[in-house]
């Protein structure tokens, strides 16, 4: 009798550890090993070997190109930020914008503007200007802008940050340029 | 205990197994559903596509799409065309429905050309924005584009003035080999739309050499 | 008169009181009859055969571990940089198909086309360069390690490039007789006060996995 109960109790044991796993699986690896840093537009954010510092950000339903301004079905919005990295020379993997209902958005690349991520050294500061378009019903809500270092793999740690953005309405057409080096201490 | 002769799932079983020949049989009727399962044969059957009339918005779960026409061109300013191949075009305004942006020319699932078209390959080659003349690249959630989805196809001299464009509908389903991560993936529904030939849009036009 | 203690009883003599006499009589017999060491002997066997087969368990998950990771392990080890080869007596370090030396550190450089900007400057890297490879282009990445672990990419941000300054060293040439590789070659590095440089690393996809020069910077 004593060793039927082991045995049903060893059973048991196991196929609660089974489920204890697969629950830890499911919930955990995808989001438990990313740290989010919360930061706010001004001041320096540490989100794992970068620094950012981001100034602002504009939106308009233009933006200047040689041939003249580009008209989008939404807005377009610059963001003005500064970065450098801790340790490295590296470029940031992923930088989109988040808006109140959880959406998403990308870097329109292929419009052939500047506006993509570039490269920062070890306490070597660049300022630029990231581009996104987004509808235009995206900016009234709140707009966040959210950093990935290094693209999460999901049984690795990692870290992102989330900086809130205030955004300016503007009638002109966005420049952009590209990316300039910082003196030191500038931001 | 029962009476002796009784017939219990004890017995009934037993006399299944008796002998070799009543074990085999017993072997071949236990295989038969199984062999049915690998071959397929417990799916439901496709439901048949649903026919959409061009200039409709249709719901195909990634994109509402409303399609407007088709067209045949060796001169837009895409990369990608070999010797003995034209762009089949097909002219749609593109809202992207899911909370993450699309690349679309990446592995899509929602386009497909009708066997009008000898179409080098099943999905969009490359899709073009018509109101800025660029590559569409990510599809941002919300933004309604005007584009042209672009297929390499065998040269046709004489293209038919109606194509049929099929619209596979797609559901936001979570990976299930990694938790946490979502794409869009094909359902056995469709919706079959009648395009109309046309012109090739200016914008995406190549400039001329002068 | 006791006869061997019969479990099971007999027909015969079924009686209570019988029964509780075969019973007094059976415990003196039990009492001698089962001596303690085979009763120990066996729970010893049991406790040594299921540590033998934990030790059996641990060990296997153990190999298993090992090639199941195979691949993940041979990425990273590819993918890192492992192996420092240091310079031989006379300053040379080589990975193949470089072999390469610093001739001279110059920190502070002051250069034609203007100064750094506020709290950076520029250091100088002179290196002797030389190549087996003449069958196709390969240029090596050189970056400065710090005292404090940052390391500062040489060729970025810096002026005099395509002059007297290269970003990137040649390290190779898929034509030796119109683009041979040159034997000396030049690079500054943007440094911000305060960095100490301590080694000059360079690395080339052409190096062996995991491989890549380390030369002192002193």
């Amino acid at each position: 009798m004593r060793a039927r109960w082991g045995l049903a109790a060893m059973a048991a044991a196991a196929v609660l550890a089974g489920g204890l796993a697969n629950a830890a699986d499911d919930a955990l690896l995808p989001s438990g090993w990313t740290t989010t840093v919360r930061g706010a537009e001004g001041e320096d954010v540490v989100v794992g070997n970068l620094q950012v510092h981001v100034h602002g950000a504009t939106a308009s339903t233009r933006v200047d190109d040689l041939d003249g301004p580009l008209t989008s079905p939404g807005l377009f919005v610059a963001v003005d930020l500064s970065y450098a990295t801790t340790d490295a020379w590296a470029t940031p993997e992923v930088i989109v914008l988040i808006d109140g209902d959880g959406r998403e958005y990308s870097d329109p690349s292929n419009l052939g503007l500047s506006g993509s991520t570039w490269l920062a050294g070890p306490d070597i500061w660049f300022r630029g200007d990231l581009l996104f378009e987004v509808p235009a019903d995206a900016v009234t809500s709140s707009l966040t802008l959210e950093i990935r270092p290094e693209t999460a793999v999901a049984v690795l740690p990692s870290t992102i940050g989330q900086i809130p953005l205030t955004v300016t309405r503007a009638e002109d057409p966005l420049e952009i340029g590209s990316d300039t080096l910082l003196a030191e201490g500038e931001r | 205990m029962s009476d002796a002769g009784t017939i219990t799932a004890q017995a009934a079983l037993a006399w299944l197994v008796a002998t070799w020949p009543r074990r085999l049989v017993l072997a071949v009727l236990l295989l038969v559903p199984v062999l049915v399962l690998a071959l397929g044969g417990f799916r439901a059957a496709d439901p048949p596509p649903r026919d959409v009339a061009a200039g409709m918005p249709t719901d195909t779960g990634a994109y509402l799409v409303v399609p407007h026409s088709y067209f045949v061109s060796d001169e837009i300013d895409a990369y990608g065309l070999e010797d003995g191949q034209t762009w089949v075009g097909v002219v749609v305004d593109l809202t992207n429905q899911g909370p993450e942006p699309i690349y679309l020319t990446f592995n899509d699932k929602t386009f497909r050309l009708g066997d009008e078209v000898a179409a080098a390959d099943d999905s969009v080659y490359e899709a073009m924005r018509l109101d800025l003349g660029a590559r569409l690249g990510d599809a941002q959630p919300g933004l309604t584009y005007p584009v042209a989805l672009l297929w390499r196809a065998e040269a046709m001299p004489d293209p038919p003035a109606e194509l049929t464009l099929t619209m596979q509908r797609t559901v936001w389903t979570e990976w299930s080999i990694e938790a946490g991560y979502y794409t869009w993936n094909a359902t056995a529904d469709s919706y079959d739309v009648g395009l109309p030939l046309t012109e090739a849009p200016p914008q995406i036009l190549a400039e001329e050499d002068e | 008169m006791s006869q061997a203690p019969d479990p099971y009883g007999t027909a015969a003599d079924e009686s209570p009181s019988a029964l509780a006499d075969e019973a007094a009589d059976a415990q003196p017999d039990l009492a001698i009859a089962e001596p303690e060491s085979p009763m120990l002997t066996e729970r010893a066997r049991s406790r040594r055969s299921t540590a033998v087969a934990a030790v059996g368990l641990g060990v296997s998950l153990v190999v298993w571990g090992w090639f199941a990771t195979a691949n993940a392990r041979d990425g990273w080890w590819a993918m890192g940089d492992h192996v420092a080869i240091s310079p031989d007596a006379d300053g040379w370090a080589a990975s193949a198909p470089v072999t390469v030396r610093l001739d001279e550190v110059t920190p502070d450089a002051s250069v034609a086309d203007g100064s750094a900007p506020a709290g950076f400057s520029y250091l100088e890297l002179v290196f002797d360069v030389g190549s087996t490879e003449k069958e196709s282009t390969v240029s090596c990445t050189v970056e400065v390690l710090a005292a404090d672990g940052r390391l500062f990419l040489a060729g970025r941000e810096v002026p005099g490039l395509g002059d007297e300054y290269v970003s990137e060293l040649a390290c190779g040439t898929s034509d030796p007789v119109e683009y041979p590789v040159p034997e000396r070659q030049a690079m500054l590095v943007l440094l911000p006060d305060g960095a100490e440089p301590v080694s000059v690393r360079v690395d080339s996809p052409a190096f062996p996995p995991a491989e890549f020069i380390e030369l002192p910077a002193s």
